[in-house]
Parts: structure tokens; C-alpha cells; sequence
């Protein structure tokens, strides 16, 4: 993102703001990453999962970031982004994420939705939602 | 990015929220474009993909409350909703009790897809495996 990009209004901010940091996701890129959210941004995930709830601050959610990556075998993990929705400081996103889960084998195949609100060129919250119930079967081998 | 029709489709999702809560199943399918499309996450029994104004009222909305006790009070309570062009993004937290007299309270996200002041996408995303425990007895989709 550029300077003029940052500077060119609320709505194209939130837009950029989440293009910068799903280009740092998805490379690797964990200093970009832990950048692109405020000292005290929430990260909050729907559902009863053993990842559920709300994580507060930086470094929080970097671990919650990086423990969400150790549920899969290394190198089987894919996001698929769809387009970016945005209005004023939120912007709300969909994606697929696909894998192999690290606890049983079994291909993770899930769809999630976002919502982001972002400020002073930073995230400052997340609220996520996925199928709780596939995570919970294919990422932590729990029965039904 | 074209933001003028966001006023619109804002409007015409808070409208369906407003039947939605009044139960006018009438006014709802005026909302609807005779071939939209309503996808919910997950591997319930409501799952997937649901084609068309009269399956989504007569069928899938129908199996839902059919899983809920009529007498006791329902509501859906919108948290937020923006929109950017034809796109709008819905959080709701949904509180009722069961046929099986359980209380449920849950928390949604839907991106709606408006066109011509009707909604004629929805994907709809929450809580799955609480949602399957609470609503649906363990119970999963039958078939694919």
C-alpha cells in the first residue's frame, strides 16, 4: 500500500488495509502481519471451538494466527480470498481455506467470513465465522 | 467500486429483517427475486444451497422454524449491516427456543446480494456445531 492509498479515503483504507495484510497471510510474511493490526486490536472467533473467542492485542492474535496454521500439516494450507466488500472503516470478506488437519489427516475444506474494522490505516477488530462444526471434526478430531 | 447503489441494498436487507421479525412471509418473498440463491454453511440438515424464492420460504426457512417452538418468543437482533454497491453484509444474533424446549442464541453473518431492489444472493454463515447440537440433535444433512 502507498502513502497516497492511505491518504485517498475511508472506504479505499479499509480496502487496502486488508489487501496489504492478506498479501503478508499469505506469503508468510509474520512481521507485515503483526503490523497490520493495532497494540490493542480484538480478534474474535464465533462458536465453541478450542480457538473460539476473543483474543485481545497483537500478540495475542499473532499466536492465535500462528496456533490456527498448526492445525495443519506444513505446506497443505490454502486460502482462496474472495472480493473485498467495504463501506467507510469496515470491510467485510469471504474465503475458502483448505488443507490437510495435522490431528487426523482428514482434508479441511471451509468456508469463513469476516468482518473487519479498520482505523489509522490498522485493523482494529475481526469477527469470524466459519463451520464450526467441520473445524471441530477435521481440525481437532472431535466426535458428533 | 460503484457505491451508489449501497443506500438501496441496504434498505432492501433491513426491510427482509423487518418481515423476517414480523413473520410476513408475503412481503419476504417480494423481497426475493423469484431465482435467488440462499446458501447456509455447514453439514446440517438445512445445509447448502437453496434455488429459488419459493424453496427458500416454503422449504428451507420453513425446516428451520419447524425446529423451533412457535408459541415461545423469537427474535433476530441486527448487530450491524453495511453496504457497499450491490453487496451488503449482515450481523444478527438469533435467540428462540426449540421444539425441544432448549434456548438457542447464536451469532450470524450474511452477505446479501441485491439487485433491483431484490435480494438475489445470501450466503449465510454462524455456529454450526453449537447450531447442530441445539437445534438439530446431532442430526446431519441426509445425502450430499
Amino acid at each position: 500500500m502507498t502513502m497516497n492509498q492511505r491518504r485517498s479515503g475511508a472506504q479505499l483504507d479499509a480496502t487496502a488495509v486488508l489487501e496489504r495484510y492478506l498479501k503478508a497471510l499469505t506469503g508468510g510474511d509474520l512481521a507485515m502481519i503483526r503490523q497490520s493490526f493495532a497494540d490493542d486490536a480484538t480478534w474474535t472467533l464465533h462458536g465453541e471451538l478450542p480457538l473460539a473467542g476473543t483474543k485481545r492485542g497483537r500478540a495475542a492474535i499473532m499466536a492465535f494466527l500462528i496456533d490456527a496454521g498448526g492445525l495443519f500439516v506444513p505446506e497443505t494450507q490454502r486460502f482462496a480470498f474472495g472480493d473485498i466488500t467495504a463501506q467507510g472503516n469496515r470491510a467485510v470478506l469471504e474465503w475458502h481455506v483448505h488443507g490437510i488437519a495435522a490431528a487426523t489427516g482428514l482434508e479441511y475444506d471451509n468456508r469463513y467470513c469476516g468482518v473487519f474494522v479498520v482505523c489509522n490505516g490498522v485493523i482494529v477488530e475481526v469477527r469470524e465465522y466459519l463451520d464450526s462444526l467441520h473445524a471441530a471434526q477435521v481440525l481437532f478430531g472431535s466426535a458428533s | 467500486m460503484s457505491r451508489s447503489g449501497g443506500a438501496t441494498t441496504k434498505d432492501t436487507v433491513l426491510s427482509f429483517f423487518q418481515c423476517l421479525q414480523q413473520g410476513d412471509t408475503d412481503k419476504m418473498r417480494a423481497l426475493l427475486a423469484p431465482e435467488a440463491t440462499w446458501w447456509l454453511s455447514g453439514e446440517l440438515p438445512t445445509s447448502g444451497t437453496w434455488s429459488g424464492r419459493n424453496d427458500i420460504l416454503d422449504e428451507f426457512l420453513a425446516a428451520m422454524f419447524a425446529r423451533l417452538d412457535a408459541e415461545a418468543p423469537a427474535s433476530q437482533t441486527l448487530r450491524r449491516l453495511f453496504a457497499d454497491g450491490n453487496l451488503a453484509l449482515a450481523e444478527w444474533t438469533s435467540t428462540a427456543t426449540t421444539s425441544t424446549q432448549q434456548e438457542y442464541e447464536n451469532d450470524y453473518a450474511a452477505v446479501f446480494r441485491v439487485e433491483s431492489g431484490r435480494i438475489v444472493e445470501v450466503r449465510e454463515y454462524f455456529d454450526t456445531g453449537y447450531a447442530q447440537r441445539v437445534m438439530f440433535n446431532g442430526a446431519h444433512r441426509v445425502g450430499s
